[in-house]
């Protein structure tokens, strides 16, 4: 692979003398990376629309470990919470038009990470798990092998086309899934410099990545037209903030700093200088007053870590918006742009709430993404705009058999004809949901917070559930396999398509198609390369 | 019996006033030896030193290069960092993701057996002056026998035993460490491991060491404060 890279690094560089050509806005080896060229080539066997018009505008909903089975279960539940049996209910997704499959395995792992798979979605190339921006041909926490290795994002080609750009995560904003819009690291995990091992110190962490994203930009590409990332929002405030108690903006300086950086750097700071016209908001009254004539960008930080579970956001201290009022938000803004806008929308609890085995914070956290969805249906111009709803991976989380309709989704089977739960072959009832592995049975009644069982043992195996309400937000689902974390699963994930270019998703694909399916969809490629050539 | 209560008083005091005695409890370490003896008569011995310093409080399982810091916020609530020395890392579990803060299970972590307990023994004769002053204590309850002593101006078992079905656990105090950079250097030794959340485990299970941890700090380190009532345990 790096002989291929280095001959084709040549041969374009001869071209380049011969011909005086522009920069290439994507480097040759992602061109030429299988993944790329068959990416490319499976749109040319989908169907053909007559009359298609070009996306202006791109917003990619992605569902951390939203699976098939969450969607189900999420669909019963918001249908019952309206009154509903539940089955017959649709999200808001589930009304797009078209639908298809995607493969998410990363290409050294059967079942993946939300870093291998974002990065395939963003760059048309799979890649290993726990890597972010970069092809296989990184070796994972090797900071040496980045060079080489990185690749444009969908969302950098979309800022080289002028168009104005966006990413909101519930999850830090330097989490996998957000950062694989933005960043390039052999880690995941290195989120800021006091991560990295000593070795790594030559390169930059993701958060200073994110910060420093427009002069990385023009770095790479000399010439480009720039402005940066508009809006940002997300958690992840620990990364940006020195280790020092007095920059705190939430937690009290008796408990320590709030910022987990070693090298002294407050990149809120210098976000204020690189953007004085810029917005940075650290809280709901922050948010409520955020200017969106578009007359400077925004970053929203709106947690030390991660933001709240949405069954729990209201009992955040200084209080958080919903995923909806920030993509509602987040829309009004990018939407001044005449070029029109990308945008990514990640919803990265309901990942975590799986991992905790709480099915009811997972699926509360799914019908909030779903009313963001809702909510950029119901503000875009759909004849101008792509919107592709997915996940990056499913969860090991199952809807077992056989509830009479109109069950309740979080409680115990209770057969048809019946009003009694059914019993299994122990003489014991059981839930509908249930996790292969993972933390197992907790009975924490009306809390909210999905990891709050997580210093305690897994605990796997049947427990008389008979007098444990199940459909308490606290309760979590047994599980077979007992590990420290409820682990993702390697089945197929849904994608689903409405607007320009949405058809493009039927079938099933390899998850790098869906970066070509919006590339293909905006013209990003073509644009960007014009844009610099000029 | 009126200075049976001070003694009680005192034990979650923050300075002893003992004649003599210019021990500064809030920041210390304690280092015992536990020998756990199951119904069968096998026995186990492990270490444990307990450190506090103001609100923290770390336990260190040197045999098994674990250790726990403690950390009761201003809200009254808990914060646990579990530390792995072998690997220089930890697992960051946020307040919120832990169990409500309750003042017994916060005097476990603190002092071994929360004032309550301490309180429903029958307290027995004094020995020692100034620092060593301890007293003995003994009772039943719940099943259990317990007998020890207690050093009062450190706030401290010297010494703990207690009993149910056969089964015991014996703590004994090895040494006791107050000198201030001491305890600071316990606390310190791990600001520069690298610290995950919890809730980033599942996200990271491509990497062996982590689940390893995870599954290390919750299942196999198994050294629990003595308790003479059934109560909660954060651990």
């Amino acid at each position: 692979m790096n002989l291929r890279k280095t001959l084709l690094a040549s041969a374009l560089a001869t071209l380049g003398a011969a011909q005086a050509t522009a920069q290439p806005v994507l480097p040759a080896y992602q061109t030429a990376n299988p993944w790329f060229t068959e990416g490319e080539s499976s749109l040319d066997a989908k169907p053909v629309v007559i009359g298609r018009k070009v996306a202006r505008n791109v917003i990619l909903f992605v569902g951390d470990g939203m699976g098939v089975s969450t969607v189900t279960a999420a669909r019963i539940l918001e249908g019952q919470l309206r009154g509903m049996n539940g089955e017959e209910n649709n999200l808001s997704f589930d009304l797009f038009p078209y639908t298809g499959l995607a493969k998410t395995y990363n290409v050294d792992a059967q079942t993946p990470d939300s870093a291998g798979t974002m990065t395939a979605m963003m760059s048309g190339v799979k890649t290993d798990v726990g890597v972010i921006g970069v092809d296989e041909d990184i070796v994972r926490g090797d900071c040496s092998t980045v060079a080489g290795n990185e690749l444009v994002t969908a969302l950098e080609l979309a800022e080289l086309a002028g168009k104005a750009t966006g990413v909101i995560s519930t999850a830090r904003i330097t989490h996998a899934t957000p950062a694989a819009t933005y960043a390039k690291s052999a880690d995941r995990n290195w989120e800021d410099d006091s991560d990295m091992p000593a070795d790594a110190r030559e390169c930059t962490d993701i958060a200073a990545q994110l910060i420093g994203f427009e002069s990385g930009l023009e770095q790479r590409f000399p010439g480009a037209r720039v402005d940066g990332i508009d809006v940002v929002m997300g958690g992840g405030r620990r990364h940006f903030l020195p280790r020092d108690e007095a920059f705190n903006q939430e937690r009290d300086p008796a408990d320590g700093p709030e910022g987990d950086r070693t090298d002294g750097r407050d990149l809120t700071a210098e976000w204020q200088q690189l953007y004085p016209q810029g917005q940075y908001v650290v809280d709901q009254a922050g948010f409520d007053s955020i200017d969106t004539s578009g007359n400077g960008p925004v970053l929203a930080l709106f947690n030390e870590s991660h933001m709240q579970y949405e069954a729990d956001r209201s009992n955040d201290i200084l209080g958080e918006p919903s995923i909806a009022e920030m993509t509602g938000k987040a829309l009004e803004i990018l939407d001044n742009d005449r070029n029109g806008y990308f945008l990514v929308v990640e919803s990265g609890r309901i990942d975590h709430g799986h991992h905790a085995g709480n099915a009811a914070g997972a699926l509360t956290d799914t019908i909030a993404f779903a009313e963001a969805v809702r909510t950029a249906v119901e503000s875009v111009d759909l004849e101008k705009t792509l919107i592709i709803v997915t996940a990056d991976h499913s969860h090991v989380f199952t809807i077992g058999g056989y509830p009479k309709r109109g069950n309740p989704i979080l409680g115990k089977v209770v057969s048809v004809g019946s009003d009694e739960p059914a019993l299994a072959a122990d003489d014991l009832p059981y839930t509908t949901l249930g996790y292969t592995n993972g933390l197992g049975f907790r009975d924490l009644g009306d809390e909210t917070n999905s990891d709050a069982s997580y210093a305690t043992p897994a605990f796997s195996g049947r427990v008389d559930l008979t007098s444990v309400d199940t459909q308490a937000p606290g309760f979590h689902q047994e599980t077979l396999v007992p590990l420290g974390s409820e682990t993702h699963a390697g089945e197929d994930i849904a994608i689903y398509g409405m607007g320009p270019g949405g058809h493009w998703v039927a079938g099933t694909n390899e998850q790098s198609a869906v970066f070509h399916v919006m590339n293909r969809a905006a013209k990003l490629v073509f644009r960007a390369q014009k844009r610099l050539d000029r | 019996m009126h200075r049976f209560l001070f003694l009680i008083l005192c034990s979650v005091c923050s300075h002893a006033t003992y004649a003599g005695c210019a021990l500064d409890r809030q920041t210390l370490g304690a280092r015992y030896t536990v020998v756990f003896t199951d119904a069968k008569g096998v026995s186990q011995e492990s270490e444990v030193t307990i450190w506090r310093m103001k609100s923290r409080v770390l336990w260190e399982y040197p045999l098994s290069g674990i250790a726990e810091s403690w950390h009761r916020n201003v809200r009254e609530q808990l914060q646990l960092v579990r530390y792995f020395d072998q690997y220089d890392r930890g697992i960051e579990y946020y307040p919120a993701d832990m169990p409500a803060y309750d003042p017994q299970s916060w005097e476990r972590l603190w002092q071994l057996v929360p004032a309550a307990e301490l309180e429903s023994l029958e307290a027995g004769a004094t020995h020692g002056d100034k620092c060593q002053l301890e007293r003995g204590y003994s009772g039943t309850g719940h099943g259990l026998e317990v007998s020890g002593a207690w050093l009062g101006a450190a706030g401290l078992p010297s010494r703990w035993k207690t009993r149910a079905t056969g089964a015991s656990s014996s703590w004994q105090l090895k040494e006791l460490v107050t000198d201030a950079k001491a305890v600071a250097q316990a606390f310190d030794s791990r600001e520069h491991y690298q610290l995950i959340d919890y809730a980033d485990i599942g996200d990271n299970e491509s990497d062996p060491l982590l689940l390893k941890m995870a599954s290390l700090g919750v299942v196999e380190h198994k050294v629990q404060a003595p308790r003479v009532a059934h109560g909660g345990h954060n651990h």
